[in-house]
């Protein structure tokens, strides 16, 4: 079965801007795809449709098998999206609230819960944050903490906007170094402009003015 | 950027930081409504509960003069209404403070109102001085206040330092540019200013909403129950509730 099957997705927002204009975007499980674009090429709105946030307006997404416009219960089961800014992603007062969010809402039991936050933090390196207010971490801390957040989930479509985006040098190494571990046994999307982040991938394509332009392949990009 | 001005000390160690929040919460509550109930006169009562307040200040390891210097909030508002008192009348003679003649059963309720006050925000400050905030918003939800009540404060104690950092890049970004501004000027600015970071934070709110949303939201958050009522909570009820009671009865 496929991961993801997007046809002639049209997306267009209330203030009239065109976002999407007839993507078609297949995704096999267990693979890894980077979605590369200048700002505004509609790849946030794209990935909103990964989950059912977006219903698509012309088209359909199919997630798993399921088109998002029969009830998208199931598929956030399945689909984790992880937002840019790790001030979005990180709402709860303290960081374990936070990681325990989606897992309590998926209505596991406390003891389940303890454990999957405990194994989210320790996936991305935080443990011993969990007390912290995410106001008080630093903005790679934030940002790992933010992946913990969809982990937790155990999704088995991992969603990711712009993962490296404003952070320094070194804290970027140990996040593409995470990236590489959480690749294995998982489906990936990622979106953003990072060369070193699509090498890591198996396939990347090109968005352009809402549609996928082109596919390019990640290994001899710019060489 | 961090900014500390609601819970500051509140994760220091001491016998009252380590006890149940509800438990400090009916102690603050039962505390307030005894020296709201006790009469000025004759002073020894209000004197002792004094006593036991500053004792337990104390005990919890935080810094005396922060929280005598926090407390100090009352006096604005105490200070609003002896604007008022030359003009109260009663009984037992009066004093002369310059042209204004002030009775004394005036001047008792004027220090009447300020020592209970105080000795209230002080309690006040000493709880959310030895409770992380967090800590505190479950103890009250288990209390039993509303479900929306206890969201709307966690959110808000969640963004309210992210916003307070927003408003000074901001101005931060002002100064940069227009170091010398009129008052009238300057005031439109921090007028747009304030509209614009409205603006950010209602954009804000969207996306966090589809980030719940994303994560299973759908209405109604919820939380695990964390607190435990362990010994010395009930030891230290125990024994606070009884302290409080030892005025009225000697």
């Amino acid at each position: 079965m496929r991961a993801v099957e997007i046809r002639g997705l049209h997306y267009t927002y209330p203030d009239g801007t065109v976002a999407l204009r007839g993507v078609n975007l297949e995704v096999e499980e267990g693979e890894s795809v980077y979605l590369m674009g200048p700002n505004g090429s509609g790849k946030s709105t794209l990935l909103l449709h990964l989950n059912g946030l977006l219903l698509p307006q012309r088209g359909e997404v199919r997630v798993f098998g399921r088109d998002t416009r029969e009830g998208v219960e199931e598929i956030r089961r399945r689909v984790g999206l992880v937002f840019q800014d790790p001030d979005d992603q990180l709402f709860m007062p303290t960081v374990f609230e936070d990681v325990a969010f989606g897992p309590l809402h998926l209505g596991l039991g406390e003891r389940e819960v303890r454990r999957r936050v405990r194994e989210a933090l320790r996936a991305v390196g935080a443990e011993g944050l969990g007390r912290r207010s995410p106001h008080h971490l630093s903005y790679g801390e934030k940002k790992r903490v933010a992946i913990a957040t969809i982990l937790s989930m155990e999704p088995q479509l991992l969603v990711l906007d712009e993962p490296t985006l404003g952070l320094d040098p070194w804290a970027r190494r140990e996040f593409l170094s995470l990236l590489e571990r959480l690749k294995r046994g998982r489906t990936l999307v990622m979106a953003g402009h990072d060369l070193e982040l699509m090498e890591l991938c198996d396939r990347a394509l090109l968005l352009r003015r809402g549609r996928v332009e082109r596919e390019v392949d990640p290994e001899a990009w710019g060489k | 950027m961090k900014h500390h001005f609601l819970d500051q000390y509140s994760d220091r160690r001491s016998p009252l930081h380590s006890l149940d929040p509800r438990v400090k919460i009916l102690s603050l509550l039962s505390f307030v409504v005894a020296v709201v109930l006790t009469p000025l006169l004759p002073p020894h009562r209000l004197l002792f509960y004094t006593l036991l307040l500053l004792s337990l200040v104390l005990l919890s390891r935080v810094p005396p003069l922060f929280l005598l210097r926090r407390s100090a909030v009352v006096l604005p508002f105490v200070g609003l209404l002896a604007v008022g008192l030359p003009f109260l009348g009663g009984s037992g003679g009066s004093y002369n403070l310059g042209p204004l003649h002030v009775t004394r059963s005036a001047l008792l309720i004027f220090l009447n109102v300020l020592w209970k006050a105080w000795l209230s925000v002080l309690a006040m400050g000493l709880l959310v001085s030895t409770t992380p905030f967090t800590r505190l918003l479950r103890g009250l939800q288990s209390l039993g206040l509303p479900h929306l009540f206890i969201t709307l404060l966690s959110f808000m104690y969640r963004y309210l330092y992210l916003i307070v950092d927003e408003f000074e890049r901001m101005g931060r970004a002002r100064e940069a540019r227009a170091w010398r501004m009129g008052g009238l000027e300057r005031m439109r600015v921090v007028g747009n200013m304030v509209g614009s970071v409205f603006l950010r934070s209602y954009e804000r709110g969207e996306r966090i909403y589809q980030a719940m949303r994303a994560r299973g939201f759908g209405g109604r958050i919820r939380v695990m129950r964390e607190l435990r009522m362990e010994g010395t909570d009930l030891l230290f009820l125990s024994l606070f509730l009884p302290l409080l009671l030892l005025p009225v009865v000697i």
